[in-house]
């Protein structure tokens, strides 16, 4: 078997799984990507061995996550040669997502989900203000500008994941580049279902200007107090958005 | 530095250049198999890199080997079937096995690997380079040195062969040799970053503002720093 690879944007989507109801897990983690583009109208889906080995569960588990998305009509599955689970994507799916996906999740959730994030994506930026070189700050630099002209929520989310991963891998550490990647399952995919317009994508644009400019000036107050303030704003919309559910 | 630090010092930059000689040892092997591709085919293919796979096997099978991935990546359209392509090799489980990656660019996948230390620093400076510490999260997604060297056939810059060993591995060979010199020193990167310390202080990853006048292992893009 060969070692598949999907990059580090999709990379979330894949993140091996921990928590129970893994099948559910995995249909979730499937419907987001193909919600979110990241896996195109018509794209074939690995195989079902594969996608055990990628979100680490028993192919058991990843047949009834199939035949959950089947139900849905977010993929079509063919038999015999050239056959396969082929995806679906359907008009508007974000906005039915995101409600649904706020519903279950109570006010405490998503402030704590916010809490944890600002941790990570705090830590993050502080330890990579003391440890960035110059190269590092160029290159940072350059995924905020690939952020500023990403195009749909799809790409956007992906250019934001792509920041938030160079940032951890800028810090140097290896837990918290796995910890964000997680966390972009969990919440960055949340958000951009959410806020992929282009008034939030320019204020997510100016937010990680300000942690590259705190990094640049190895300033590691200015970035940590930059990527909470970020995660705190964002907390605050999401639970902004679950109250008006309540209406 | 006096030569009594010299000495003391002289068993870790030859255990350090031994370490870094096998990784360049086996890039330099890739680079060459990979250049006689180019050379006997005008318009070489995937398929044609075979002999790449025949020589990274072994190196990341054998017991104890440092090696944790190698190969070589192409440079955007050297290759006729494909305008970018890793043929690189990781290991999983004990066993060498080939790394797929998304190499369309209009993949969500698609990861642009031109602006990577590994693969721009040997092409624009024409030499062999080691990144890192870093966190590779396009490959290994561990704490990683990568060597790279750069294949070149003709005045036609082709692609980057190179060879992985993690930080990990790296600190298991060399930290013993560098507690017995009995003082507290690093070996650091050409960017001023701690390969390894027996400084709690200065540990892997950290940047070191100092201002010892470093000694060079070999020709290597690294040295070792007495820290006070």
């Amino acid at each position: 078997m060969a070692v598949r690879f999907y990059g580090s944007g999709a990379a979330a989507v894949f993140a091996p799984l921990e928590s129970l109801s893994r099948s559910e897990l995995v249909a979730r983690r499937l419907t987001d990507a193909i919600a979110l583009g990241l896996i195109p109208d018509s794209e074939q889906l690995p195989g079902e061995s594969d996608l055990a080995g990628i979100f680490g569960v028993s192919t058991t588990t990843i047949r009834e996550a199939l035949s959950a998305l089947r139900l849905r009509g977010l993929i079509d599955t063919r038999r015999g040669r050239g056959g396969g689970s082929f995806v679906r994507a359907q008009e508007d799916m974000s906005s039915s997502l995101v409600r649904a996906r706020l519903e279950e999740l109570s006010l405490a959730q998503l402030r704590d989900l916010g809490d944890h994030y600002g941790a990570i994506a705090g830590t993050a930026a502080r330890l990579a203000a003391e440890r960035a070189t110059p190269d590092d700050v160029r290159r940072l630099a350059a995924v905020c500008d690939a952020l500023e002209h990403a195009e749909g929520p799809g790409a956007r989310r992906r250019a934001d994941a792509q920041f938030h991963i160079e940032v951890a891998a800028t810090a140097q550490s290896t837990r918290l580049y796995r910890a964000e990647v997680s966390l972009q399952a969990e919440v960055g995919t949340l958000l951009w279902l959410a806020f992929g317009d282009d008034d939030s994508h320019r204020r997510t644009v100016a937010s990680c200007r300000e942690v590259v400019a705190a990094i640049e000036r190895t300033d590691g107050d200015a970035a940590r107090a930059a990527a909470e303030e970020r995660v705190a704003d964002s907390t605050a919309r999401l639970i902004d958005l679950r109250l008006a559910l309540e209406d | 530095m006096s030569t009594h630090v010299a000495q003391d010092t002289a068993a870790v930059i030859e255990l350090v250049g031994a370490l870094a000689g096998e990784a360049f040892g086996l890039a330099d092997r890739i680079a060459a198999a990979a250049a006689t591709t180019f050379t006997r085919q005008q318009t070489a293919r995937r398929g044609d890199l075979k002999s790449i796979a025949a020589l990274v096997r072994p190196a990341i099978d054998a017991a104890g080997s440092p090696i944790q991935g190698a190969g070589f990546v192409a440079a955007v359209d050297a290759l006729a079937d494909s305008r970018w392509w890793l043929e690189w090799f990781m290991r999983n489980n004990g066993k060498a096995e080939r790394l797929l990656v998304d190499t369309d660019p209009r993949g969500d996948n698609f990861y642009d690997y031109e602006s990577l230390p590994w693969y721009d620093v040997p092409r624009t400076t024409g030499r062999q380079h080691i990144t890192g510490p870093y966190v590779d999260y396009l490959c290994t997604e561990d704490y990683t040195l990568t060597f790279t060297v750069p294949v070149v056939v003709g005045s036609t810059f082709v692609g980057v062969a190179g060879a992985d060993v993690r930080v990990f591995t790296f600190e298991k060979a060399v930290l013993p040799c560098l507690r017995a010199t009995h003082r507290t020193v690093a070996v650091v990167n050409d960017q001023g970053r701690v390969v390894l310390s027996n400084s709690a202080r200065h540990v892997s990853g950290t940047l070191l503002r100092t201002t010892a006048p470093p000694q060079p292992i070999g020709d290597l893009p690294l040295s070792l720093v007495e820290l006070t």
